[in-house]
Order: C-alpha cells, then structure tokens, then sequence
C-alpha cells in the first residue's frame, strides 16, 4: 500500500515561515480596513450540516463539497463558504431587531475541484456581510470597502466590475421564455457566444428591442457608457430599476472618489439563484481569475428565519497573494534581533523578558553547547546579535554579527535596574 | 503598451489562424519562419504568439498566461475551462457523432449497458449523462478510435468526422450527431475586460473577414 505521510493531501498547500508571515500580514491589513468600516469579526465552525447549504437560495453544488457524516449518521460538510453561515448567524443569535448587522470573517472554505488537476480545494477568503439595510449606500459601502482592502495590500492596478443579475432576469421575465431556455441563455452569455444566444433566440416571439439586448448583453460591459447606451423606457420595469440601482451606486462611488476602479458587467449572471441585485467582481493583471467578489443576496437569511436583505463581498486572499509577491518580492521570515547565551536561569529569563518587553525578538539557546556553538548558530540563523552572559556577573558582552563588533554593557542597565 | 498573447493549436489549424491574423493586420513574419522556437513577437501591433498543443490551448487561456487562443470547439467541450467564447470562426468545420456497426441503429436505446470508446470522454459522458439521459461505460482510446467496435471493444464510438470517409472503410456508420464543430476565438475572463479596446477590435476585425 502506498505511503503518503510525506505529503499533503491533493489541492492543500502548506505556507513556510516567510510565506505565513506575509499572508498574515496581508490578511491583518486587509481586516483592519473591515474593522475601521465598523465591521465585527465572527467564526464559525469549518464542518457544516449539508442541508445549511442546499436551500433554493445556495448555489453550490453537491459535486464540490466535501461531505462526512456525525455519529447520529447526519451528513456534514467542510464548509463551501462563510457567506451561508452568517446568514444563519444574523437570521438566528443575533437576530435582536438592530440593524443593520456589518460582520466579518477570514477563514478558509473547502471546494473540490471540478478538475483533476486543479491546484486548489482549500481556499483563503476574507469577507464581509453588510445585513439587514437594501440600500444603493449599502450597496456602495461593500464595494468601498472592497477597494479599500485592496489598495491597503498595496495592490494599485485593479477593476472591480459590476454587474446587476436582476437586469438580466427581468429581460427574461418579460420574453416568456422557459426555465430551462433561459439556463441555455445564461450559460451562452456567460461564456460571451452571441453567436449561439442569437440562433437559440432567433425563431422566439419575444419584443424587438428586449432580444437584441439579450443577444448583445455579452458584450455590454465598459465604462458607465455601457449603462447609458440602454434605453429604460423600453425596459421592463425589474431590468429598469436594475440599471437604475447600477446608477445610483456608481453615483455614489463618484462622490468617494472610486470611479477609476469601477466598470459594468452587465453579463456577469454567475449564481443568479443566490444573488438578487448587484453583483461584482475584483480583477487584475498577472492572475486570470476574480481576486474577489460579491453581491446583493436578499433571499439567503430569509431561508435561515429572519427575512433582511444582505450585501456582501470575500476577497480571496491566497489568488490577491500570489499577485502581490509576483509583483514585489516575497518578504523573508524575520530574523531574530539576539540570540542569549547564559547558564544562569533566573538570571537570562529576566533579560530575556525585559529585552522583549523593549520590543526585542530575542532568542533563548538551548541546544546545551558552548558560547561558539551559539555563536555559529546565530550565524548560521541570521540573527542580529549575541548575549553572552556566561563568565562576567554584572557585565555582557554583546557580539554584533551584522558588523562584527564587540561590545560590553552593563547588565542592570540592561534589565533597566537601579544598582 | 503591455503585450496581449494569443495561443494557437499547433497543426493545420495554426496556419489558417496565422493567415486570418495576417489579414487583420497583425505581423506574422516571425511565426511564419520555420524555427524551433515556442514564442514569437510581432513588435509592431505588440502582440505574441505561442504554439501550443490543441488541447492545452484552453489551458493557457483559463489561467491567463495567454490573453487570447484560437481552438476547436471540440477541444474546448473536452477541456470545459471556464472562458470566454467570443467568435466562431467558421473554419476547421465537422461534426461531433455517435457511430458504430449499421447493425447497432436500432438498438441504440435498448442495449442494457453500452460501452463507448472516445477520445473525447468529456463530450460523451455529457452526451448520455445529459442528453441522452443514459449511463454507459466510458472507454477512453488516444487514436485509431474506428478500431474499437471491430474487436468488440466498445458498441459505439463517439469521435469526429469530417469526410466520412475513414468511418466508411471500416464498415461503420454515422448513428447520431452530436454537434458541430469549427475553430473557436477564446478569451481569457480578465484579459477581456483588462484589455477590452484591443481584444475586442480584433475580435471585430476577424468577424468581419469571415
């Protein structure tokens, strides 16, 4: 039987030293934009009951989750996403009637693959959840937020596209055109084939201007031009409010500042089950993927007991890393500032303390050699210096490695004591 | 001005490719030019042009190390990656069939559990799983697919076909069609909106010399 205990299991990765800190560090920056925009961090559990995510308003399918089963034989999932689980959340414990509920998460959630040799099933998100207000503010506010966190990472160049599935649904609502028609449809435009929506629509009895919106919808995305280039008046009214809403929030994101980032996608018509209002996505050079994404979700809380329209966005930290340390170099690990050597305990874990106190990283030995063990240790680490407290009371000498110097300090000064 | 990449299927399918491009105005001297080389630059209009196999060309283009790609359709229904399908570029034109001996046409519905060798396993097990609505067993074959139902490998075959005319030699016939086929212009899901001035003239630019 083959052995794998070398190994990580397929689509997991493990993060060393250097490349942890700088996730982490991306991370903290990106959580304390969520944080100022007043938004409360929450956890939930990584394994799920499946049903949380098989109401009408999910949209993952059965084929990616990862399932088990309890001991009572229910069956459990690693979770798909966080989104699902804070709806809950604000549908049930925190359901205490004020609103709005502004929460946030960054965790990891589990997807197989679709492919066999996808790299990854283990994925990074960090995200908020703007509960409880249907608003163009709060529409606008997630989106701010999201460039916000973005640009705290020190990502410059991006686009976060926008796009309105209710647009799309009204046309749709308006031709009378079958359930499983309509599926074609979404899936042509979502792919970008005119060619194909305009032959599957071709022979249909729909309004003039409504079918070719539809067969054009691949190609209406752009900057606000897009939006103005459609006529409302001849609009149903559900695809009529739809733009209006795109208006209003791009009038708002003006008034912050942020139009540079923004542009329409009024062909992003991916989970249109879940989503009920805007939708967006984050994109950028160097990664052929969305490094985030959101949308407006009314239903999902409704299938959890509370009835509150939601908005909400995740960034997906590990794709938004590997373009940040593609274009700038991946920061190492920290070296430690000083290595302690010295045989009296008491004595070296006061300094120890008092040196970390300072703001120092400092190191104890405790490979049990001799101060040259240590010293080529510390070498060898790329540690910034060396206590050596071995042979003189109340004296240290302190070894340099960066320039090589040695000097004497006295030890009470060191521990900041009176003599 | 950033370079936009566009990856091309290795074969017969380049060289129609390399001429439409051509056409549209693009610099293909450097690919033209019979070399080893994988990656070629027309400095001109900044654009690169790499070779790949078929089958990898939607590959490069999901993942965004190339902008654009130009492929059958049959590939893209095997590989299923998640891409934009902008053009259909009319050439390289067959069908996606179901075939096997004249004796299986009646029996198609009926045989209890059908054995179909492919090379496209993909578009057959989209084929039964969801047109057809049956389950078969799947046999996946690199080549000579004709040979499988000649020594009771499989019943059916479901491949390619242009003439006919390798299916007539060896005694079998078409069944059923899948779909049809041509080259395909692909386009990765950020380049499009990153670079969408250039992608979409050229992508204009192709559909109106077709």
């Amino acid at each position: 039987m083959a052995n794998w205990k070398l190994y990580t299991p397929d689509g997991t990765t493990e993060l060393l030293p250097g490349q942890c800190a700088y996730k982490t560090s991306v991370e903290n920056s990106i959580c304390e934009v969520f944080e100022d925009f007043g938004y409360k961090v929450v956890e939930t559990p990584v394994m799920q009951f499946y049903d949380a995510y098989t109401t009408p308003s999910g949209t993952i399918a059965q084929e990616v989750m990862y399932k088990f089963f309890d001991r009572d034989g229910r069956i459990l999932v690693l979770r798909p996403d966080i989104t699902t689980c804070i709806a809950r959340m604000a549908s049930g414990k925190l359901s205490d009637g004020i609103i709005p509920k502004r929460l946030y998460y960054s965790g990891k959630v589990f997807r197989y693959a679709d492919r066999l040799y996808d790299v990854s099933c283990e994925f990074c998100q960090a995200g908020i959840e703007l509960i409880g207000a249907k608003t163009d503010e709060a529409d606008a506010e997630v989106i701010s937020c999201a460039i916000e966190a973005l640009l705290s990472t020190g990502l410059e160049k991006f686009q976060i596209e926008v796009g309105q599935v209710e647009f799309f649904k009204g046309l749709i609502a308006a031709s009378n055109i079958s359930d499983e028609t309509s599926e074609k449809i979404r899936a042509l435009i979502d792919k970008k084939d005119s060619f194909a929506i305009e032959q599957l629509l071709k022979d249909m009895d729909i309004d003039e201007y409504i079918k070719n919106l539809i067969c054009k919808l691949p190609i209406l995305f752009g900057d606000i031009d897009v939006l103005d280039s459609i006529d409302l008046s001849r609009l149903p009214k559900q695809s009529k409010d739809a733009i209006l809403n795109l208006k209003n929030v791009y009038s708002v994101l003006c008034d912050y500042g942020l139009a540079k980032y923004i542009s329409f996608d009024l062909s992003l018509v991916q989970g249109i089950n879940c989503y009920t209002g805007i939708i967006f996505k984050g994109i950028t050079h160097g990664i052929g993927y969305s490094i985030c994404s959101g949308g407006r979700y009314d239903g999902l809380c409704g299938e959890f007991g509370s009835d509150l329209p939601a908005v909400g966005m995740a960034i997906e930290t590990d794709r938004l890393i590997s373009v940040l340390s593609r274009n700038d170099e991946m920061e190492h690990a920290q070296s430690s500032d000083l290595l302690i050597y010295c045989e009296d305990n008491r004595l070296k874990y006061r300094l120890l303390k008092s040196l970390r106190h300072e703001g120092y990283i400092a190191e104890d030995y405790v490979l049990g050699g001799n101060f040259n063990d240590a010293l080529s240790y510390a070498k060898n680490a790329k540690i910034h210096g060396v206590m050596n407290i071995s042979n003189a009371e109340d004296s240290v000498t302190i070894h340099n490695l960066e320039d090589g110097s040695v000097s004497e300090c006295d030890l009470c000064e060191l521990l900041g004591e009176e003599e | 001005m950033r370079y936009i990449t566009i990856a091309l299927a290795k074969g017969r399918l380049a060289e129609i490719t390399i001429d439409l491009l051509e056409k549209a105005g693009l610099c293909v001297d450097e690919v033209r030019e019979k070399s080893r080389k994988l990656i070629f630059t027309d400095e001109v209009n900044k654009f690169k042009f790499i070779l790949v196999k078929a089958s990898d060309v939607p590959t490069y283009v999901e993942y965004g190390a190339a902008d654009i790609g130009v492929v059958g359709y049959d590939t893209l229904l095997q590989e299923k990656r998640d891409l934009y399908e902008v053009l259909d570029l009319g050439f390289g034109k067959c069908k996606m069939i179901v075939a096997g001996p004249e004796k299986m046409k009646d029996k198609l519905s009926t045989v209890n559990h059908m054995r179909v060798a492919s090379k496209y396993t993909e578009i057959a097990k989209d084929y039964y799983h969801h047109v057809k609505k049956q389950s078969v067993e799947i046999i996946k074959l690199n080549g000579s697919v004709e040979l499988a139902p000649l020594v009771g490998l499989s019943e059916v075959i479901v491949d390619i076909v242009e003439s006919g005319k390798t299916l007539k030699e060896n005694g079998l016939v078409v069944l059923e069609e899948i779909c049809d086929l041509s080259a395909r212009f692909v386009v990765n899901r950020v380049s499009m909106k990153m670079e969408k001035e250039r992608i979409m003239a050229l992508a204009q630019k192709l559909n109106s010399l077709l």
